[in-house]
């Protein structure tokens, strides 16, 4: 783990990505869309709403975030440059630690937008710290970026790739999926801090094994 | 041959006595809950504790399904020995059997317990959990045509997937739940089995297990024959 190389090749993907700008803009209006879909999916005026918007915002990101993280991988396959990255002097887990950040920030950026829009499209007054909240969404977003990374990696070579990538990671995914939405909702819901500690610890400690086991069995989905 | 084979089948027949007789005392000859562990008059729970002999085997046998997928995935990419991926395949194959037939109990349970099929109770989504990552598993199996792929990628999914198995099994304590549990905060039994409680509970997990071994079995051999057409061998 170098991360000097790690930092190269997060910056050669934003430099490529930020010359077509193609993912990030899909990635965007798909989040805007579907923020609009959720919103009418429920009566604006309805009191259950403040219950299951934290839900739905959720949902958006981890739906958005598929869409960027099965390009992930794949654009290096159809480019041709997947070749290249393995023959540069770097260890294999490298790129896979660049592609994880790479992806991270893609998520994050996509959210500093989201998430105000979804602050603005659904009315919603957050009762808990905001800080809070967004310690609770980044952790959920490592988690889902470090198990998708590594999946849109390892399903490179399967047939219907987009497809199989949602049904490996959402399953293996789903307590981090799950405790991020409790937490959530219960720091947009009540005033009192720390409540979601308890699913923070959770949270860290399932990534932790997700992560481990991703850079141990990284070097058996690059070998031919 | 032939004659071992005798023994075998006179073997199953015995086993299968043997299941027949504890399902009987299981559902007949067992006595009713303790009254104190009754959580009021009339509860369901008074016979309905009964499906803990048919649902505890399957979630045994779910763990173990997922135990020999993570030992042989290991085994596999170590020694890239195609042996290891058949037996690992087979036992995911034979592990989402027994985790549906597992969920059923599970619903059963639920419904007389606590009222409806599905609970949402942290045992329940988890196990659920467990039946998905084995669906997965299969069907990333199917969406790769190399055969050495296939087994390499789907090895690292099966050491993946075995993280929901003690996800599962803590999953009681860790968060709210209403599922029983064989042990509480304080390493006490809350609930225990009589002695003919336990010998019940003993002859079906035997029974299970046998079943378990030998469904690998036939498994195992069916995929060596298809291997064996496949590549045109006599």
């Amino acid at each position: 783990m170098n991360p000097r190389h790690i930092l190269a090749v997060t910056k050669k993907d934003i430099k490529a990505e930020l010359r077509g700008k193609e993912t990030l803009n899909f990635m965007f209006l798909f989040s805007f869309i579907s923020l609009l879909m959720f919103n009418f999916a429920t009566d604006p005026y309805s009191p259950t709403l403040k219950d299951v918007a934290p839900g739905f915002l959720w949902f958006v990101f981890i739906f958005t975030g598929m869409l960027g993280l099965s390009r992930a991988f794949l654009k290096e396959k159809e480019t041709g440059t997947l070749e290249g990255l393995q023959l540069a002097p770097l260890s294999k887990e490298d790129i896979l630690y660049a592609k994880i950040i790479y992806n991270l920030l893609l998520m994050l950026a996509i959210e500093a937008v989201a998430f105000p829009l979804f602050i603005v499209l659904f009315n919603y007054e957050i009762q808990g710290s905001v800080a809070e909240a967004l310690i609770v969404l980044t952790l959920g977003n490592i988690g889902f970026v470090i198990v998708g990374s590594f999946m849109s990696a390892l399903v490179m070579s399967a047939r219907s790739r987009e497809l199989v990538l949602q049904i490996i990671v959402l399953p293996l995914l789903l307590p981090v999926i799950i405790l991020t939405i409790i937490a959530l909702r219960k720091v947009m819901i009540f005033a009192e801090p720390l409540l979601t500690i308890g699913e923070i610890k959770l949270v860290v400690s399932y990534v932790a094994i997700m992560a481990v086991l991703s850079s141990l069995l990284f070097e058996y989905i690059l070998e031919e | 041959m032939r004659f071992e084979r005798k023994y075998a089948v006179a073997l199953l027949a015995a086993l299968w006595a043997m299941v027949l007789y504890a399902m009987y005392s299981a559902l007949f000859r067992l006595g009713p809950l303790k009254e104190e562990l009754l959580r009021f008059e009339g509860d369901p729970m008074r016979h309905g504790y009964k499906i803990f002999f048919f649902s505890m085997e399957t979630a045994a046998i779910t763990y173990l399904a997922f135990t020999v997928l993570l030992v042989a995935s290991i085994l596999y990419l170590r020694s890239k020995d195609m042996k290891w991926d058949v037996i690992g395949s087979s036992s995911a194959k034979i592990g989402i059997v027994f985790t549906t037939i597992l969920l059923v109990n599970g619903a059963i349970f639920s419904k007389v317990g606590w009222g409806a099929y599905w609970n949402w109770d942290p045992r329940q989504t988890t196990s659920l959990m467990l039946w998905f990552i084995l669906a997965a598993y299969l069907s990333l199996r199917t969406a790769i045509d190399s055969d050495e792929t296939r087994a390499r990628l789907s090895a690292i999914i099966g050491i993946f997937g075995f993280v929901g198995v003690p996800l599962t099994h803590v999953s009681a304590t860790i968060w709210v739940s209403n599922h029983p549990q064989l042990y509480n905060q304080a390493g006490k039994a809350p609930f225990s089995l009589d002695k003919a409680g336990v010998s019940v509970f003993m002859m079906m997990m035997l029974g299970v297990l046998v079943l378990y071994l030998y469904f690998m079995w036939l498994t195992v051999k069916i995929e060596r024959l298809n291997q064996k057409v496949l590549s045109g061998e006599r």
